[in-house]
């Protein structure tokens, strides 16, 4: 075509599109195809996006964190008396060494009212957290206060040269029954 | 093969290179027409990956190009041949056109219209999700170059600045640092800045042209090919330790030993020819260099006025034409420089170290 | 407007669309491929294969634990549990209901103790108002509402309530305890033997099922395969990196310090776990875990990490980056191979290989002499102190002893200018295993005649600069066969050798000495050795002059023919005078040069170049020479060598050694002018450190580990080993010791080695005493005269302790050391033993009973004679020594074990397991026996002196005659 046949401006309007997804003339979905190659690159398209998106997700949760390690030795069972409560651990590992007739077990620093530290007193042979008042026994067990529930244990096992292991990872609630697992408290 | 490689290592310098790279671009646009065509650009280009292909043999020149820093740069090299060829085959495919009286290329064009949804969107995603590819293969592939933890005491050798930073670092070899660092910089910025303001001419808006602009087309690569992006192939492949000069087969060895011993205009003439001691006041011992400036930007700009640039001053006036003229000589200064210190040994026209300030 | 071009294929939507589905495909496969190249870590693949490891024990331990089980006792326990289950059945009726009381009766009590709990608040809070209300006055109760009386009676009337309330309750309580108690107990007896037998069967199989658990955790399944994938491994994974932090121990990255995080048993996972001793690396045990690693140890694992000592980088997490350094080209052959090893770039600190892990050790054991399990330091520190490199080569630590090398100044009094000529050639000519190195004939030197005017000068200038020292004239002749004689009796051997007898070689070897010095000053030097150098730790043994005589005779016999015969050779005359040219030209014009050299004549000539060469080469460090007294260490300073940057090592054009720091140790001290091949050099820019040539490999090697040890690296006083006073006594001891060689003749310590000398005797009991424990057993100030004087104690010896001329501050120092050494406390508890006559009358009836004398002298100038049946180890010491000699309180020690006290011993133990021989005698307490026994040894010391024996030892020598 040569330029002086067509008009200068004023082009003609289009004729309408076959289809709202303005895709040219020819039919795209043929009964042979199950998924055309528009489909398939749209589906393999999300996918990969959402691969992007839970690999970014998967950075808030890091391989390493340089916190104090969950797990700690803490010395031999015959360092503990029974009826004593053993507070060496209690600033670095947030943990009470208790041992009762039945065993040592390990009692969580955490207040299960919200979250304070409570103080052991010996001449009354109970934890009283200082924020709200909460009282537990010597066991854990919850008597006075706002506290709903018993201080949690961790779980405690003797290592293979014979000291005590307290795994801070696992915790045993009272409240649920976890207390009879053996893992919650060692019979030496 | 061994023999090939001597010969190219012999000839590498970058008195050789930079001035065959100008002979190789000024024959280049002159017979732009011939080669420009398509056979002619693929056997350039297939000459070139024959070279590389060949040269890849080599376990110096592999290691300089395998480099994780290097290897953009190695795309970039493709990259520019290819837009470089394919803007001047369309300004020729114009000036052709227009020889023959037929519209150009983009006004025939500029009657047939598209969509941009979905053509041209459609595209660009196109293009986004394999750029994204080469990206992700690019980054499993080669691992980000960490280097020593940083040691006061140990710089590391070479110590190169990033790509785009490098012909700035070749030409501090040839230049104070202020005016490499500073002042040649800014000028780079200003003058593109200007552009606009310099040039009004219509000719070649919105379609290639080579033959009506031919001047400022040449002026503009000369500038960005060789001054911009040559110096960078050669500051990324061809400098090493020390910043010494190595040939593409050669290994970069740390105690390679090159005597660099340059002087002064100032020492040339007058402790080298008059044999008088060097004058104590800077101004009185710097004349020679202060007037080769003064009749290089004072008087030269006058006198092209009135010979070569005569019509170009009538056109611009008197402001543009000054912009014009400043720009383009510090343009040119640059391979003046360079020559002058490939030939004289000089190291700096002004030399004024009282006040940290050399030319 | 426009229509979609058909022309241009570029713009068809549907050639578009079939490349978008490709690329996209592409891509989710890029994506999934970066997911798993970043998953898959070097790490994960060994916890893999640790994790098969343990399940493979696991399973081995749950056969085992299965073995253990006794299958039939099992069985009928079982039988029996069955029958008794079916017993219990019969009285079950009751039981249930007992059960259901019990059920009830709990929740009761639960009820009542809740109620109780209310209460008791209530009472508490009532009681403080109640309190607060009496106890506070009219003001503070203007904000109660009522009037204060008002208030006051009605909290009473309150508290009294609530009390009584409290009180009921809690009595029924009580009683729902009791009964609850009751019930409780009813129904466990049921049980109880039940409860006891079900005990026993879990007993037999608890070992049993805890590793079934074990082993259940381990075992590969969809679970831990999930939970380890990609993507979901962030919850709980079972593949982890393992780190540890330690706050007080840095990484130094130049510009920062950096708390240690040591990812080692990432990879390492059984490092510190006991079992795995002989498992593949990387699983295996560390060796020792008592000494490292070990939570008792004294460097557990949590608090020293693994980088301290194996440097490295310890955040790294592959074989790679970690910095794993072979210790042989074989290894790394194999590393290759298996890892692709390949060096570390841009790390300066790799880890040390393992044939130098000895060099972390002084980082932490500062101030001792040797560091306990660090032999191969030890053996380089050694050498590097007795060779003298610091002489040369500045070392931070070894600083302010005496040189290495005998003095100098009066040379001229000792040996002739041809002898030192050669000697200084190529000293093993004269005498192979001596310390001096070679400086000349080696593989960068410039021409033999330049080398013989070099060594002429150098030899002119000791001699031109030496004092007058002159040896008295020998009149009496000697007798040599007598001197061979003497040389082995005497006690030479504790330090020399000569000839066939080679048990000590701390001092000279003497079998070419008589081609050095003259008889004359052999005498003198015998006789008192602090005349001709007065800094020399050879002791006088008090010799007589014929003795020293006869010695010097048998010396000045023992020539080497092979060094008399070689040729003192002509000095080239224009070589020398070039050389002193050279020198002259530092320092003055060419002009000045040429008339200088004119106007010296040619001992001037030797003597001015032998200065200036001795300045060269630095032969001060060394040796005390005239004209060099305040003269500086030539050499590089050494104490950073091991944190010196690599790219500062100078390896010329030495391509074929790996780019090291222990490469160029090794290679420096194999031949130190070796990295001046190939290189073109003046004489004064050649390299000039000299070549030990008696070094072996294993010496090499030693040093190697040394010079590695000399980091800069900052350890927190904290963590350092510091020593205790005692330990510090004794260092400072040990010093002395082994400067003067006392481990030649004695074992000064258990588990170390000494008292070679015995070798040269065949009977053990003429062999020297051993002083381990000497702290312990003698009294300090005995002690202290002794080594400033010694005097007999067992006269049947013909090894004579020598007279070393201890400083009295040496002296003092060993005492010092000696009661450190055995932890004597210090006190002011008299031990002293003050005996009543009878316990006196007691002890000798002991003492007679033992029949003591039968090998102990009791007179002052008792003794025993050595005669048919009677050999040297059937003596002992005169016990009239014991009460100023030895510590009261250790004879106790010595009666009550004597062969713990000192082993093989021949004195008998006469009180086996503190039971006493003699039940008659202070009523057989054997405490009470000894104690009356040493009571009366004691008091032998008590008889008048009677003038020491006459014995061929000599009085001590007169002080240094100048």
């Amino acid at each position: 075509m040569s330029e002086e046949q067509k008009p200068p401006t004023t082009p003609t309007p289009p004729p309408p599109a076959p289809a709202p997804t303005s895709l040219p003339v020819q039919p795209t979905m043929t009964r042979r195809k199950f998924l055309s190659w528009f489909a398939l690159g749209w589906i393999a398209f999300s996918a990969a996006m959402a691969g992007f998106l839970t690999s970014i997700v998967r950075f808030l949760f890091p391989n390493v964190l340089f916190e104090p390690p969950m797990t700690f030795k803490a010395g031999l069972p015959s360092e503990y008396q029974v009826g004593k409560v053993d507070e060496r651990f209690k600033i670095k590992y947030g943990v009470w060494i208790v041992r009762s007739a039945d065993g040592i077990f390990a009692l969580s620093t955490v207040c299960t009212h919200l979250g304070c530290t409570p103080n052991w007193l010996d001449a009354e042979k109970k934890f009283k957290c200082p924020c709200h008042g909460s009282g537990f026994r010597m066991s854990g067990i919850n008597f006075e206060g706002p506290a709903p529930r018993p201080l949690e244990r961790f779980k405690i096992e003797l290592a293979d040269d014979g000291q005590v292991l307290i795994d801070k990872s696992k915790s045993f609630h009272q409240e649920k029954g976890e207390w009879s697992d053996p893992l919650s408290i060692l019979k030496v | 093969m061994d023999a090939f490689k001597q010969f190219v290592n012999n000839i590498s310098s970058p008195q050789v290179l930079v001035t065959l790279a100008i002979i190789f671009f000024f024959v280049y646009l002159k017979f732009v027409r011939f080669f420009t065509r398509t056979p002619v650009f693929l056997a350039m280009l297939g000459l070139f990956l024959a070279f590389c292909g060949v040269s890849l043999t080599d376990e110096h020149f592999r290691s300089v190009v395998t480099m994780p820093d290097n290897v953009p740069i190695v795309g970039m090299i493709f990259l520019i041949i290819f837009f470089t060829w394919l803007s001047l085959r369309k300004a020729v495919d114009n000036d052709i056109r227009m020889e023959r009286g037929e519209p150009t290329f983009e006004a025939s064009e500029s009657k047939d219209k598209l969509y941009t949804w979905p053509h041209l969107v459609y595209i660009e995603l196109l293009c986004m999700i394999i750029a994204t590819i080469v990206l992700v293969v690019w980054a499993i592939y080669l691992k980000a170059p960490l280097e020593a933890p940083a040691n006061p005491t140990v710089s590391p050798n070479p110590s190169k600045a990033p790509w785009y930073f490098l012909g700035l670092q070749e030409m501090l070899v040839y230049f104070d640092p202020w005016i490499a660092g500073v002042l040649l910089p800014s000028m780079i910025i200003i003058g593109l800045m200007a552009i606009p303001y310099i040039d009004r001419n219509p000719k070649g808006s919105g379609y290639f042209s080579f033959k009506e602009r031919k001047w400022i087309i040449t002026g503009f690569l000369f500038g960005f090919l060789i001054l911009w992006i040559f110096l960078i192939i050669l500051g990324t492949f061809l400098r090493g330790p020390n910043w010494n000069f190595f040939g593409p087969y050669e290994f970069w060895d740390v105690h390679k030993v090159v005597p660099l011993v340059n002087v002064n205009l100032s020492e040339l003439i007058w402790v080298k020819w008059l044999g008088a001691g060097l004058p104590k006041f800077f101004l009185q011992r710097e004349i020679f260099g202060l007037v080769m400036l003064a009749l290089y930007f004072g008087v030269m700009p006058l006198v092209l006025a009135k010979t070569v640039f005569r019509k170009l001053y009538m056109e611009m006036g008197m402001i543009r034409y000054s912009l014009f003229i400043i720009f383009l000589l510090v343009l040119i200064a640059l391979p003046v420089k360079m020559y002058l210190r490939w030939m004289f040994n000089l190291k700096y026209i002004v030399a004024v170290p009282e006040y940290f300030f050399n030319i | 407007m426009a229509k979609p071009s058909d022309k241009d294929s570029i713009y068809d939507t549907k050639k578009l669309s079939v490349i978008f589905g490709i690329i996209s495909v592409i891509l989710f496969g890029v994506i999934v491929w970066m997911v798993i190249d970043d998953h898959a870590r070097e790490w994960k693949k060994y916890q893999r294969s640790f994790e098969k490891l343990q399940f493979a024990k696991a399973q081995e331990e749950l056969k085992s634990a299965s073995g253990k089980i006794n299958a039939k006792e099992f069985d009928k326990l079982k039988a029996d549990l069955a029958k008794m289950d079916k017993d219990l059945a019969a009285k079950n009726k009751n039981l249930a209901a007992k059960l259901k009381k019990q059920s009830e009766l709990a929740n009761r009590v639960g009820q009542v103790a809740q109620q109780l709990q209310v209460e008791r608040s209530y009472l508490d809070t009532v009681r403080y108002a109640y309190e607060t209300a009496a106890t506070s006055d009219e003001e503070h109760l203007v904000q109660m509402k009522n009037s204060a009386e008002e208030k006051k009676n009605k909290l009473k009337k309150e508290l009294s309530e609530w009390q009584n309330k409290v009180s009921k309750n809690q009595s029924r309580l009580d009683e729902l305890a009791r009964e609850k108690e009751q019930l409780d107990a009813e129904v466990l007896s049921f049980a109880k033997e039940r409860g006891e037998l079900e005990a026993k069967i879990t007993a037999m199989t608890q070992d049993q099922k805890r590793t079934k658990k074990k082993l259940d955790a381990l075992a590969p399944g969809f679970f831990n395969a999930f939970r380890n994938s990609a993507i979901f491994d962030f919850m709980a994974p079972t593949y982890k990196v393992h780190q540890l932090v330690m706050e007080d121990l840095f990484d130094d990255y130049n510009f920062v310090r950096v708390p240690k995080v040591d990812r080692c048993t990432t990879c390492h996972t059984a490092i510190d776990t006991k079992g795995f001793e002989n498992a593949p690396q990387p699983f295996r045990t560390h060796p020792n875990l008592d000494l490292y690693l070990g939570s008792n140890s004294p460097h557990p694992i949590e608090k020293t990490g693994c980088t301290v000592c194996h440097g490295g980088n310890g955040q790294a997490l592959t074989f790679y980056h970690t910095g794993h350094t072979p210790s042989s080209g074989k290894q790394a052959e194999e590393w290759e191979k298996k890892y692709r090893w390949h060096p570390l770039h841009d790390w300066d600190d790799p880890m040390l290989a393992m044939n130098n892990i000895q060099s972390s050790c002084v980082k932490c054991h500062q101030g001792v002499m040797e560091i306990p399990q660090a032999p191969k330091w030890n053996q380089g520190r050694k050498i590097v102190e007795q060779m003298g490199c610091w002489g040369c080569h500045k070392i931070h630590g070894i600083e302010g002893i005496r040189k290495v090398g005998p003095d100098l100044t009066n040379i001229r009094g000792k040996v002739d200018p041809a002898w030192v000529f050669k000697w200084i050639k190529e000293p093993k000519s004269f005498r192979p295993d001596t310390n001096m190195p070679q400086f000349f004939g080696l593989s960068n030197a410039e021409s033999q005649q330049d080398e013989d005017a070099q060594v002429a000068a150098i030899t002119a200038y000791l001699f031109a600069n030496s004092g007058e020292f002159k040896s008295e004239d020998v009149k009496e002749t000697g007798d040599p066969i007598k001197g061979k004689e003497l040389i082995q009796k005497v006690g030479c051997m504790g330090c020399h050798s000569i000839g066939d007898i080679k048990v000590n070689n701390f001092a000279a070897d003497l079998s070419t000495e008589g081609s050095k010095t003259s008889l004359a000053w052999l005498v003198d030097w015998l006789k008192n050795p602090k005349h001709y150098w007065p800094e020399t730790h050879m002791p006088s043994l008090r010799l007589t002059d014929q003795e020293a005589i006869d010695i010097a005779s048998f010396l000045t016999t023992q020539k080497s023919p092979t060094f008399d015969a070689i040729p003192e050779p002509e000095i080239n005359k224009d070589v020398l005078n070039k050389l002193v040219r050279e020198e002259l030209r530092e320092s003055n014009t060419d002009k000045e040069a040429d008339e200088k050299l004119k106007a010296m004549n040619e001992d001037e000539k030797k003597t001015y170049l032998g200065e200036r060469l001795i300045t060269f080469y630095g032969c001060f460090a060394c040796h005390n020479i005239k004209g060099f007294e305040n003269s500086k260490e030539i050499g590089t300073e050494l104490t950073e060598e091991g944190s010196k940057v690599i790219s500062q090592f100078d390896f010329g054009f030495l391509h074929d050694i790996p780019h090291t720091r222990q490469a160029f140790f090794d290679q420096k001290l194999k031949n130190p002018r070796e990295f001046d091949r190939g290189r073109v050099r003046t004489r004064k820019e050649k390299l000039h450190m000299p070549h030990f040539t008696t070094l072996t490999d294993d010496d090499r090697a030693a040093l190697v580990t040394y010079l590695t040890s000399l980091k800069r690296e900052y350890i927190p006083l904290n963590r350092k080993r510091l020593l205790d006073d005692d330990e510090k006594e004794w260092e400072a001891a040990y010093r002395i010791i082994r400067d003067h060689n006392c481990a030649g003749c004695h074992t000064y310590a258990e588990g170390e080695e000494g008292g070679n000398i015995a070798k040269t005797v065949e009977d053990p009991g003429m062999a020297p005493p051993s002083i381990v424990g000497q702290g312990k057993r003698t009294q300090d100030k005995w002690l202290f005269n002794f080594l400033k004087n010694p005097t007999p104690i067992r006269p049947w010896l013909h090894f004579r302790m020598p007279t070393f001329g201890f400083s009295d501050q040496d002296a003092d120092t060993l005492v010092k050391g000696f009661r450190g050494k055995s932890h004597v406390p210090l006190t002011f508890v008299d031990a002293d033993a003050k005996a009543a006559p009878e316990s006196l009358a007691d002890g000798k009836k002991i003492f007679e009973m033992f029949q003591c004398t039968k090998c102990h002298a009791v007179t002052p100038e008792g003794k025993i004679e050595l005669k048919e049946g009677v050999t040297a180890s059937d003596l002992a010491p005169n016990l009239t020594l014991a009460k100023n000699r030895l510590r009261h309180e250790w004879i106790v020690d010595w009666l009550k074990d004597p062969n713990a006290v000192m082993p093989n011993t021949r004195m008998p133990g006469y009180f086996p397991d503190l039971q006493s021989p003699a039940p008659d005698i202070l009523g057989g307490d054997a405490m009470k026996q000894m104690a009356a026994l040493r009571d009366y040894v004691v008091s032998l010391g008590d008889q008048p002196s009677a003038p020491a024996p006459a014995t061929p030892q000599s009085p001590p020598p007169a002080t240094t005659a100048s």
